[in-house]
């Protein structure tokens, strides 16, 4: 059942047997899993079913570190979440990201990827995956696709699958007719209230932006908003912990890390053969499912050469000559009346070689559409607790503090990157295929300029069974509290390259099985 | 995500792409009437001057010691298990066959070097500044 909050009486008191804050991913995987039990679930959505701007502004941010495009729209506040537009790349998190790594510090789960296995397999049918195949080879030959014919225990083939499925769009009905699920729409948790002498949350402060307020009361509850805002609620609710529920060690909102998205590296193939034009592609195959392939480096080399976990997209890199470039770019300037930067150079640059102009004013064009291939590096970033969220004095318009985004890299994820590329750079030539090109930038004053994150936000509560390294247990509770879990990628304490989605999918599920268990023990299941 | 290159690209562009096509012009009979070690491995790229004279060119600038074609040459063969006879004693396809193998070692062996950050073996590059002193 849906609720509108705005039309519940004020200061009304909900109780529940388990709550769980955020209807995105996390939020709609864990209700499915509960559909038909004979405890109540309590669903809390910030948004309503569709988008608005009101409640979107909820999620903004201030960026006090770098760069970081990623604030607030990749966060959607709507029931959905930011599966309402997320591309569907679907990868599980390799095998030995799961372990201690010792070039990697803080690195490891206290549990390994066999232990998270099923989970992936159910996760796998939430989304509309397909099997659970990642083998790129046997996944090319069914497609009759030309990968790149590297030594595979050098640099290797990875393929992704994809579905974009709106969690939102694709559960509201089933979760909607579940007898024991509520789902309360526009409804935003502004405090986790826990009493001094006690190690149980109580309940949940609520508040719509239209100032009616009420409060849920139950025997667990689930934060459930995001790499981001997870943290931001731990922090906010401070009434009787200085700095925040879960903090007693200082963990909250530090970690934060993103997928470090860098392009750097072109490929020239040795022969015209050597073009794959269709590797770029989405390929998808006649029963629907959707691949798309990657290179990266084995886990043996990344261990050998002590580097994070490393795949790079590949992309058509076309040539443009120097002389039609510079007359497009001075034909678009005076068509606007203005004269563009550097003219004389673009001047030179046409009369030094004119005949490609020539050759397209009489239309001639290029034989060639594609020369090679350009790398857009997706690289594990390695925690740095120094990389972190906090409150910031800035309010929204619940009075909250917004969060501040503190991204930061390190010299040590530059070089990691810098030696993967170097790896592949060598395998490529060594192959035959071709040469590559690695423009490494020196002196730089922000190190890895222009390298984006994927919208990926992770690491602000992570995982680890003590809790001086860890904000949750492997069970994804809070250390000190009973009855306070948080699941989403801000638990991962380490991320390998693959995309968050799946795996956000996967531990929700096992949650979901623990808190059965949990339930089943008060006779609720 | 495609993107643009500038000239000095296209330029690195042409000088990346010379080890590729290492097909020799004239017949066998021509070069083994050359006679010279150095010169037929300096025909290695014969076809593809312009770009072999950039590699070949910054090669040289960096790596002074190896500055004469003997000096090349002999670096080229160095612990190949070939000589100078042997060498002579290729056809074209199996002198070929030597490059490609020798190139492929020393990308294996971390024999390379950074051109204009194109990574390249060294072979190539003493291939090609061998061209440089052969035009001269």
């Amino acid at each position: 059942m849906f609720i509108d909050s705005r039309e519940l009486e004020q200061g009304r008191t909900i109780d529940t047997d388990i709550c769980v804050i955020g209807a995105g991913a996390v939020g709609i995987t864990l209700a499915r899993e509960w559909i038909g039990k004979k405890f109540r679930v309590c669903l809390l959505e910030s948004g309503g079913l569709d988008f608005d701007l009101d409640t979107q502004q909820l999620a903004s941010t201030v960026n006090t570190g770098r760069d970081y495009p990623f604030l607030p729209g990749s966060r959607l506040r709507y029931f959905g979440g930011s599966t309402n537009h997320w591309g569907g790349h679907c990868l599980p998190i390799r095998e030995y990201v799961f372990e201690r790594r010792d070039w990697i510090p803080y690195s490891g789960w206290p549990f390994s990827r066999k232990d998270l296995d099923p989970y992936y397999q159910r996760a796998h049918e939430i989304i509309g995956l397909g099997e659970f195949n990642y083998n790129a080879q046997s996944i090319a030959e069914s497609l009759g696709a030309n990968l790149f014919p590297f030594d595979q225990s050098k640099v290797e083939n990875i393929v992704a699958r994809y579905n974009p499925l709106r969690f939102g769009k694709a559960y509201r009905d089933v979760l909607g007719n579940a007898s024991n699920i509520t789902i309360y729409l526009f409804a935003n948790v502004t405090a986790i209230n826990k009493r001094s002498d006690t190690d149980h949350v109580e309940s949940l402060t609520v508040n719509t932006l239209a100032g009616k307020s009420f409060s849920v009361r139950a025997k667990n509850f689930i934060l459930a908003t995001g790499g981001i805002d997870n943290a931001r609620i731990l922090l906010l609710s401070n009434q009787v912990h200085q700095n925040g529920l879960g903090n007693a060690h200082d963990l909250v909102g530090r970690f934060f890390m993103e997928h470090v998205f860098y392009r750097d590296g072109a490929i020239l193939p040795a022969s015209k053969e050597g073009l794959l034009l269709d590797y770029p592609k989405m390929y998808k195959q006649a029963d629907g499912y959707e691949y798309k392939f990657n290179i990266g480096l084995p886990e043996h080399v990344c261990r050998e050469h002590c580097i994070p976990d490393f795949r790079t997209e590949i992309y058509y890199g076309k040539f443009v000559p120097d002389s039609v470039y510079s007359a497009r770019v001075v034909r678009d300037s005076l068509a606007a009346f203005s004269v563009p930067d550097n003219f004389s150079e673009h001047i030179s640059n046409i009369i030094e070689n004119p005949r490609p102009l020539v050759r397209r004013k009489l239309g001639y064009r290029p034989a060639a559409k594609v020369h090679g291939y350009q790398l857009y590096n997706n690289v594990e970033q390695i925690p740095n607790p120094e990389s972190r969220v906090t409150l910031s004095r800035e309010k929204d318009s619940l009075g909250l503090n917004k969060a501040a985004v503190n991204w930061k890299l390190s010299e040590e994820d530059r070089a990691g990157i810098y030696k993967a590329l170097g790896l592949v750079a060598t395998e490529v030539g060594r192959s035959g295929f071709g040469r590559m090109r690695v423009q490494q930038p020196m002196n730089e004053d922000i190190l890895l300029e222009g390298a984006n994150g994927g919208a990926h936000h992770m690491g602000t509560t992570r995982m680890h069974s003590s809790p001086r390294y860890g904000v949750v247990d492997e069970n994804c509770l809070v250390h000190g509290l009973k009855n306070l879990y948080i699941s989403g990628s801000s638990v991962f304490p380490v991320c390998g390259y693959s995309n968050p989605t799946l795996t956000i999918t996967a531990l929700s599920v096992r949650l979901a099985d623990y808190l059965n268990g949990i339930m089943a023990s008060e006779g609720l299941t | 995500m495609p993107g643009r290159w500038t000239r000095r690209e296209f330029i690195a562009f042409l000088a990346g792409v010379v080890g590729f096509f290492p097909v020799f012009r004239g017949h066998a009979g021509d070069i083994h009437s050359a006679g010279q070690v150095e010169e037929r491995l300096g025909r290695y790229y014969a076809h593809s001057s312009l770009s072999a004279m950039i590699v070949g060119s910054c090669y040289l600038q960096q790596v002074t010691k190896e500055c004469t074609s003997s000096m090349l040459a002999e670096s080229i063969l160095r612990d190949s298990g070939y000589g100078t006879h042997e060498l002579k004693a290729l056809t074209d396809t199996e002198l070929f066959e030597f490059l490609r193998r020798r190139i492929s070692l020393d990308f294996e062996a971390g024999r390379t070097v950074h051109v204009d950050s194109w990574l390249l073996s060294e072979t190539e590059c003493r291939l090609c500044a061998l061209r440089v002193l052969s035009s001269h």
